[in-house]
Protein backbone atom coordinates (compact mmCIF):
# COMPACT_ATOMS: atom_id res chain seq x y z
CA UNK A 1 0.00 0.00 0.00
CA UNK A 2 1.20 3.41 0.89
CA UNK A 3 4.55 2.12 2.04
CA UNK A 4 5.55 1.55 -1.52
CA UNK A 5 4.46 5.00 -2.52
CA UNK A 6 6.68 6.67 -0.02
CA UNK A 7 9.71 5.43 -1.83
CA UNK A 8 11.37 4.47 1.41
CA UNK A 9 14.89 3.16 1.18
CA UNK A 10 14.92 -0.60 0.80
CA UNK A 11 17.43 -3.05 2.22
CA UNK A 12 20.98 -2.45 1.03
CA UNK A 13 21.03 -5.31 -1.51
CA UNK A 14 18.07 -4.02 -3.47
CA UNK A 15 18.69 -1.31 -6.06
CA UNK A 16 17.10 2.00 -5.09
CA UNK A 17 13.60 2.29 -6.46
CA UNK A 18 12.46 5.58 -7.96
CA UNK A 19 9.61 7.13 -6.02
CA UNK A 20 6.12 7.49 -7.46
CA UNK A 21 6.48 11.10 -8.49
CA UNK A 22 9.64 10.39 -10.47
CA UNK A 23 7.91 7.56 -12.28
CA UNK A 24 4.83 9.70 -12.89
CA UNK A 25 6.93 12.51 -14.40
CA UNK A 26 8.67 10.02 -16.66
CA UNK A 27 5.35 8.47 -17.65
CA UNK A 28 3.93 11.91 -18.37
CA UNK A 29 6.80 12.34 -20.78
CA UNK A 30 5.70 9.19 -22.59
CA UNK A 31 7.91 6.63 -20.86
CA UNK A 32 5.77 3.49 -20.88
CA UNK A 33 8.21 1.44 -18.83
CA UNK A 34 7.83 3.94 -15.99
CA UNK A 35 4.07 3.49 -16.10
CA UNK A 36 4.59 -0.27 -16.22
CA UNK A 37 6.48 0.01 -12.97
CA UNK A 38 3.62 1.97 -11.40
CA UNK A 39 1.18 -0.72 -12.53
CA UNK A 40 3.35 -3.42 -10.98
CA UNK A 41 3.63 -1.41 -7.80
CA UNK A 42 -0.09 -0.96 -7.26
CA UNK A 43 -1.79 -3.79 -9.12
CA UNK A 44 -2.37 -5.87 -5.98
CA UNK A 45 -4.00 -3.01 -4.09
CA UNK A 46 -6.18 -1.95 -6.99
CA UNK A 47 -7.22 -5.51 -7.74
CA UNK A 48 -7.89 -5.98 -4.02
CA UNK A 49 -10.23 -3.04 -3.72
CA UNK A 50 -12.18 -3.91 -6.87
CA UNK A 51 -12.36 -7.58 -5.90
CA UNK A 52 -13.57 -7.01 -2.36
CA UNK A 53 -16.18 -4.53 -3.53
CA UNK A 54 -17.54 -6.72 -6.33
CA UNK A 55 -16.69 -10.18 -4.99
CA UNK A 56 -16.18 -11.29 -8.55
CA UNK A 57 -12.83 -12.02 -10.16
CA UNK A 58 -13.76 -11.20 -13.78
CA UNK A 59 -15.37 -7.90 -12.80
CA UNK A 60 -12.40 -7.06 -10.62
CA UNK A 61 -9.99 -7.87 -13.44
CA UNK A 62 -11.88 -5.67 -15.86
CA UNK A 63 -12.20 -2.79 -13.40
CA UNK A 64 -8.53 -3.00 -12.47
CA UNK A 65 -7.45 -2.79 -16.10
CA UNK A 66 -9.90 0.04 -16.77
CA UNK A 67 -8.60 1.97 -13.78
CA UNK A 68 -5.01 1.74 -15.01
CA UNK A 69 -5.99 2.68 -18.57
CA UNK A 70 -8.00 5.67 -17.37
CA UNK A 71 -5.16 6.74 -15.12
CA UNK A 72 -2.76 6.61 -18.07
CA UNK A 73 -5.13 8.67 -20.21
CA UNK A 74 -5.58 11.23 -17.46
CA UNK A 75 -1.96 11.24 -16.37
CA UNK A 76 -1.29 14.62 -17.99
CA UNK A 77 -3.85 16.16 -15.65
CA UNK A 78 -2.13 14.75 -12.56
CA UNK A 79 -0.56 17.75 -10.85
CA UNK A 80 0.65 16.04 -7.72
CA UNK A 81 -1.81 17.74 -5.35
CA UNK A 82 -2.43 14.35 -3.81
CA UNK A 83 -0.19 11.30 -3.95
CA UNK A 84 -0.35 9.15 -7.06
CA UNK A 85 -1.54 6.32 -4.83
CA UNK A 86 -4.56 8.33 -3.61
CA UNK A 87 -5.34 9.58 -7.11
CA UNK A 88 -5.20 6.08 -8.60
CA UNK A 89 -7.31 4.64 -5.79
CA UNK A 90 -9.90 7.35 -6.35
CA UNK A 91 -10.20 6.37 -10.00
CA UNK A 92 -10.53 2.69 -9.13
CA UNK A 93 -13.09 3.24 -6.35
CA UNK A 94 -15.22 5.62 -8.44
CA UNK A 95 -15.21 3.26 -11.40
CA UNK A 96 -16.17 0.37 -9.15
CA UNK A 97 -18.99 2.34 -7.54
CA UNK A 98 -20.28 3.33 -10.99
CA UNK A 99 -20.08 -0.29 -12.02
CA UNK A 100 -22.04 -1.39 -8.96
CA UNK A 101 -24.67 1.26 -9.52
CA UNK A 102 -25.09 0.64 -13.22
CA UNK A 103 -25.60 -3.07 -12.92
CA UNK A 104 -27.80 -4.99 -10.59
CA UNK A 105 -25.94 -7.83 -9.13
CA UNK A 106 -27.03 -11.17 -10.36
CA UNK A 107 -27.31 -13.29 -7.28
CA UNK A 108 -25.91 -16.33 -8.96
CA UNK A 109 -22.64 -14.64 -9.81
CA UNK A 110 -21.67 -14.18 -6.23
CA UNK A 111 -19.81 -17.31 -5.72
CA UNK A 112 -17.63 -15.01 -3.71
CA UNK A 113 -15.33 -16.80 -1.55
CA UNK A 114 -12.57 -17.01 0.80
CA UNK A 115 -12.18 -20.33 -0.95
CA UNK A 116 -9.35 -18.67 -2.76
CA UNK A 117 -7.53 -18.33 0.51
CA UNK A 118 -4.25 -20.11 0.48
CA UNK A 119 -3.52 -22.91 2.92
CA UNK A 120 -1.34 -20.52 4.84
CA UNK A 121 -4.27 -18.21 5.55
CA UNK A 122 -6.59 -21.06 6.45
CA UNK A 123 -4.23 -22.06 9.20
CA UNK A 124 -3.73 -18.48 10.30
CA UNK A 125 -3.97 -18.39 14.12
CA UNK A 126 -6.62 -15.69 14.06
CA UNK A 127 -8.95 -17.69 11.90
CA UNK A 128 -8.35 -20.93 13.75
CA UNK A 129 -8.99 -19.16 17.04
CA UNK A 130 -12.19 -17.62 15.80
CA UNK A 131 -13.57 -20.93 14.71
CA UNK A 132 -12.35 -23.22 17.41
CA UNK A 133 -12.23 -21.09 20.54
CA UNK A 134 -14.51 -18.13 20.37
CA UNK A 135 -17.64 -19.40 18.72
CA UNK A 136 -20.42 -21.06 20.64
CA UNK A 137 -20.80 -23.52 17.83
CA UNK A 138 -17.47 -25.23 17.98
CA UNK A 139 -18.48 -27.60 15.28
CA UNK A 140 -19.19 -24.79 12.85
CA UNK A 141 -17.33 -25.42 9.69
CA UNK A 142 -14.76 -23.00 8.42
CA UNK A 143 -16.54 -22.95 5.09
CA UNK A 144 -19.73 -21.81 6.73
CA UNK A 145 -17.95 -18.90 8.35
CA UNK A 146 -16.38 -17.87 5.07
CA UNK A 147 -19.71 -17.96 3.32
CA UNK A 148 -21.42 -16.01 6.06
CA UNK A 149 -18.73 -13.33 6.07
CA UNK A 150 -18.89 -12.78 2.33
CA UNK A 151 -22.68 -12.77 2.30
CA UNK A 152 -22.65 -10.25 5.13
CA UNK A 153 -20.26 -7.95 3.27
CA UNK A 154 -22.45 -8.06 0.19
CA UNK A 155 -25.44 -7.03 2.27
CA UNK A 156 -23.77 -3.74 3.16
CA UNK A 157 -24.58 -0.66 1.14
CA UNK A 158 -21.94 0.38 -1.40
CA UNK A 159 -20.71 3.23 0.80
CA UNK A 160 -20.36 1.02 3.85
CA UNK A 161 -18.76 -1.78 1.87
CA UNK A 162 -16.24 0.68 0.49
CA UNK A 163 -15.02 1.85 3.87
CA UNK A 164 -14.90 -1.67 5.27
CA UNK A 165 -12.90 -2.78 2.24
CA UNK A 166 -10.49 0.12 2.42
CA UNK A 167 -10.00 0.11 6.18
CA UNK A 168 -10.66 -3.31 7.65
CA UNK A 169 -9.53 -5.38 4.70
CA UNK A 170 -6.90 -3.23 3.03
CA UNK A 171 -5.70 -1.46 6.13
CA UNK A 172 -5.78 2.13 4.87
CA UNK A 173 -5.93 4.84 7.55
CA UNK A 174 -9.05 6.99 7.97
CA UNK A 175 -7.51 10.16 6.58
CA UNK A 176 -6.30 8.38 3.45
CA UNK A 177 -9.79 6.95 2.91
CA UNK A 178 -11.28 10.41 3.40
CA UNK A 179 -9.01 11.76 0.65
CA UNK A 180 -9.93 8.91 -1.69
CA UNK A 181 -13.65 9.28 -1.10
CA UNK A 182 -13.49 13.06 -1.01
CA UNK A 183 -15.23 13.33 2.34
CA UNK A 184 -14.13 14.14 5.88
CA UNK A 185 -12.58 11.74 8.35
CA UNK A 186 -15.61 11.80 10.64
CA UNK A 187 -17.81 10.56 7.80
CA UNK A 188 -15.42 7.68 7.26
CA UNK A 189 -15.49 6.80 10.96
CA UNK A 190 -19.27 6.98 11.08
CA UNK A 191 -19.73 4.78 8.04
CA UNK A 192 -17.22 2.34 9.41
CA UNK A 193 -19.01 2.14 12.73
CA UNK A 194 -22.37 1.38 11.17
CA UNK A 195 -20.87 -1.09 8.72
CA UNK A 196 -19.19 -2.99 11.53
CA UNK A 197 -22.31 -2.89 13.62
CA UNK A 198 -24.27 -4.41 10.78
CA UNK A 199 -21.67 -7.08 10.15
CA UNK A 200 -21.47 -7.83 13.84
CA UNK A 201 -25.22 -8.33 13.92
CA UNK A 202 -25.21 -10.67 10.97
CA UNK A 203 -22.25 -12.68 12.23
CA UNK A 204 -23.13 -12.57 15.92
CA UNK A 205 -23.34 -16.35 16.22
CA UNK A 206 -19.81 -16.71 15.03
CA UNK A 207 -18.14 -13.88 16.85
CA UNK A 208 -19.15 -14.34 20.47
CA UNK B 1 -26.02 11.30 13.58
CA UNK B 2 -23.00 10.44 15.67
CA UNK B 3 -22.06 6.86 16.36
CA UNK B 4 -22.11 5.67 19.92
CA UNK B 5 -18.77 5.70 21.70
CA UNK B 6 -16.76 2.80 20.38
CA UNK B 7 -15.31 0.19 22.63
CA UNK B 8 -11.90 -0.67 21.15
CA UNK B 9 -12.52 -4.38 21.69
CA UNK B 10 -16.08 -4.28 20.49
CA UNK B 11 -15.27 -5.25 16.94
CA UNK B 12 -11.96 -6.99 17.56
CA UNK B 13 -13.05 -10.41 16.36
CA UNK B 14 -14.78 -8.97 13.36
CA UNK B 15 -11.72 -6.93 12.42
CA UNK B 16 -9.50 -9.99 12.65
CA UNK B 17 -11.86 -11.92 10.46
CA UNK B 18 -12.07 -9.16 7.87
CA UNK B 19 -8.31 -8.74 7.84
CA UNK B 20 -8.01 -12.35 6.75
CA UNK B 21 -9.60 -11.43 3.46
CA UNK B 22 -6.32 -9.75 2.56
CA UNK B 23 -4.97 -13.18 1.87
CA UNK B 24 -7.42 -13.84 -0.92
CA UNK B 25 -5.52 -14.23 -4.13
CA UNK B 26 -6.52 -14.28 -7.80
CA UNK B 27 -5.53 -17.29 -9.92
CA UNK B 28 -1.78 -18.00 -9.97
CA UNK B 29 0.22 -15.92 -12.44
CA UNK B 30 -2.47 -13.25 -12.65
CA UNK B 31 -0.24 -10.41 -11.51
CA UNK B 32 2.50 -11.46 -13.93
CA UNK B 33 0.09 -11.04 -16.83
CA UNK B 34 -1.75 -7.93 -15.71
CA UNK B 35 0.83 -5.25 -16.70
CA UNK B 36 0.98 -6.72 -20.21
CA UNK B 37 -2.79 -6.71 -20.49
CA UNK B 38 -2.94 -3.11 -19.31
CA UNK B 39 -0.31 -2.15 -21.90
CA UNK B 40 -2.31 -3.89 -24.64
CA UNK B 41 -5.47 -2.04 -23.63
CA UNK B 42 -3.65 1.28 -23.62
CA UNK B 43 -2.27 0.56 -27.10
CA UNK B 44 -5.75 -0.38 -28.30
CA UNK B 45 -7.23 2.76 -26.81
CA UNK B 46 -4.58 4.88 -28.52
CA UNK B 47 -5.15 3.16 -31.86
CA UNK B 48 -8.89 3.71 -31.76
CA UNK B 49 -9.56 6.75 -29.60
CA UNK B 50 -12.93 7.03 -27.97
CA UNK B 51 -15.41 9.67 -29.13
CA UNK B 52 -15.24 12.97 -27.27
CA UNK B 53 -18.41 12.33 -25.24
CA UNK B 54 -17.02 9.08 -23.87
CA UNK B 55 -13.84 10.84 -22.78
CA UNK B 56 -15.99 13.56 -21.25
CA UNK B 57 -18.00 10.98 -19.33
CA UNK B 58 -14.76 9.35 -18.21
CA UNK B 59 -13.68 12.59 -16.54
CA UNK B 60 -16.58 12.07 -14.15
CA UNK B 61 -14.69 9.18 -12.61
CA UNK B 62 -11.93 11.54 -11.65
CA UNK B 63 -14.19 14.19 -10.26
CA UNK B 64 -17.51 13.21 -8.73
CA UNK B 65 -18.02 16.88 -7.82
CA UNK B 66 -17.86 17.78 -11.49
CA UNK B 67 -20.35 15.05 -12.32
CA UNK B 68 -22.67 16.32 -9.59
CA UNK B 69 -22.48 19.88 -10.88
CA UNK B 70 -23.31 18.72 -14.43
CA UNK B 71 -26.26 16.78 -13.05
CA UNK B 72 -27.51 19.77 -11.07
CA UNK B 73 -27.31 22.05 -14.11
CA UNK B 74 -29.04 19.46 -16.32
CA UNK B 75 -31.85 18.86 -13.83
CA UNK B 76 -32.32 22.61 -13.29
CA UNK B 77 -32.61 23.18 -17.03
CA UNK B 78 -35.10 20.36 -17.49
CA UNK B 79 -37.25 21.30 -14.49
CA UNK B 80 -37.08 24.98 -15.43
CA UNK B 81 -38.07 24.19 -19.00
CA UNK B 82 -41.03 22.09 -17.92
CA UNK B 83 -42.15 24.75 -15.46
CA UNK B 84 -41.94 27.48 -18.08
CA UNK B 85 -43.83 25.38 -20.59
CA UNK B 86 -46.65 24.73 -18.14
CA UNK B 87 -47.16 28.38 -17.21
CA UNK B 88 -50.56 29.67 -18.51
CA UNK B 89 -50.45 32.82 -20.62
CA UNK B 90 -51.28 35.68 -18.28
CA UNK B 91 -54.08 38.07 -19.28
CA UNK B 92 -51.99 41.09 -18.63
CA UNK B 93 -49.08 39.56 -20.44
CA UNK B 94 -47.45 40.83 -23.57
CA UNK B 95 -49.72 40.93 -26.57
CA UNK B 96 -49.20 41.74 -30.18
CA UNK B 97 -50.64 45.14 -30.87
CA UNK B 98 -52.10 45.72 -34.30
CA UNK B 99 -53.18 49.05 -35.67
CA UNK B 100 -55.84 49.32 -38.31
CA UNK B 101 -54.59 50.22 -41.75
CA UNK B 102 -55.91 53.67 -42.71
CA UNK B 103 -58.01 53.79 -45.82
CA UNK B 104 -56.21 55.21 -48.81
CA UNK B 105 -57.64 58.17 -50.57
CA UNK B 106 -57.77 57.57 -54.31
CA UNK B 107 -56.56 61.11 -54.96
CA UNK B 108 -53.39 60.50 -53.06
CA UNK B 109 -52.33 57.48 -55.07
CA UNK B 110 -49.91 59.44 -57.17
CA UNK B 111 -48.42 61.06 -54.17
CA UNK B 112 -47.94 57.68 -52.52
CA UNK B 113 -46.31 56.26 -55.60
CA UNK B 114 -44.16 59.29 -55.83
CA UNK B 115 -43.16 58.86 -52.25
CA UNK B 116 -42.14 55.28 -52.96
CA UNK B 117 -39.35 56.51 -55.16
CA UNK B 118 -35.96 55.97 -53.74
CA UNK B 119 -34.65 59.01 -51.92
CA UNK B 120 -31.68 60.76 -53.43
CA UNK B 121 -28.40 59.55 -52.13
CA UNK B 122 -24.93 58.43 -53.08
CA UNK B 123 -26.15 55.79 -55.53
CA UNK B 124 -29.14 57.73 -56.60
CA UNK B 125 -27.99 61.28 -57.28
CA UNK B 126 -30.78 63.83 -57.55
CA UNK B 127 -31.64 64.66 -61.10
CA UNK B 128 -31.15 68.30 -61.80
CA UNK B 129 -33.35 70.00 -64.32
CA UNK B 130 -31.28 70.65 -67.41
CA UNK B 131 -32.27 73.39 -69.71
CA UNK B 132 -30.84 73.82 -73.15
CA UNK B 133 -28.25 76.51 -73.24
CA UNK B 134 -28.90 79.53 -75.23
CA UNK B 135 -26.02 81.30 -76.92
CA UNK B 136 -26.30 84.95 -77.48
CA UNK B 137 -25.22 86.05 -80.81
Amino acid sequence: MAEASAGNPLPSEAPPQPDDLTLVRRAQGGDETAYDELVRRYQRQIYGVTYHMTSHHEDANDLTQEAFVKAWQALKSFKGDSSFFTWLYRIAVNRTLNHLKSRKFREGRHAMSLNDLGMEAEHHPDLVALVSDKTPRRAAALEELKGKLNAAIQRLSEKHRTVVTLHDIQGLPHDEIAKILNCNTQTVRTRLFYARQQLQGILSDYLK
Amino acid sequence: MKPAPQNPDEFESLKKLLALKRHEEPPPGYFDRLPGEVRARIAHAQASPEPWWRRWLATWDLSPALATSYAVVAVTLVVGGIWMAKQPVAEGGPQIVTTPVPSVDANLTNTIIASNAAPPGLFNPPSLPVQPAEFKK
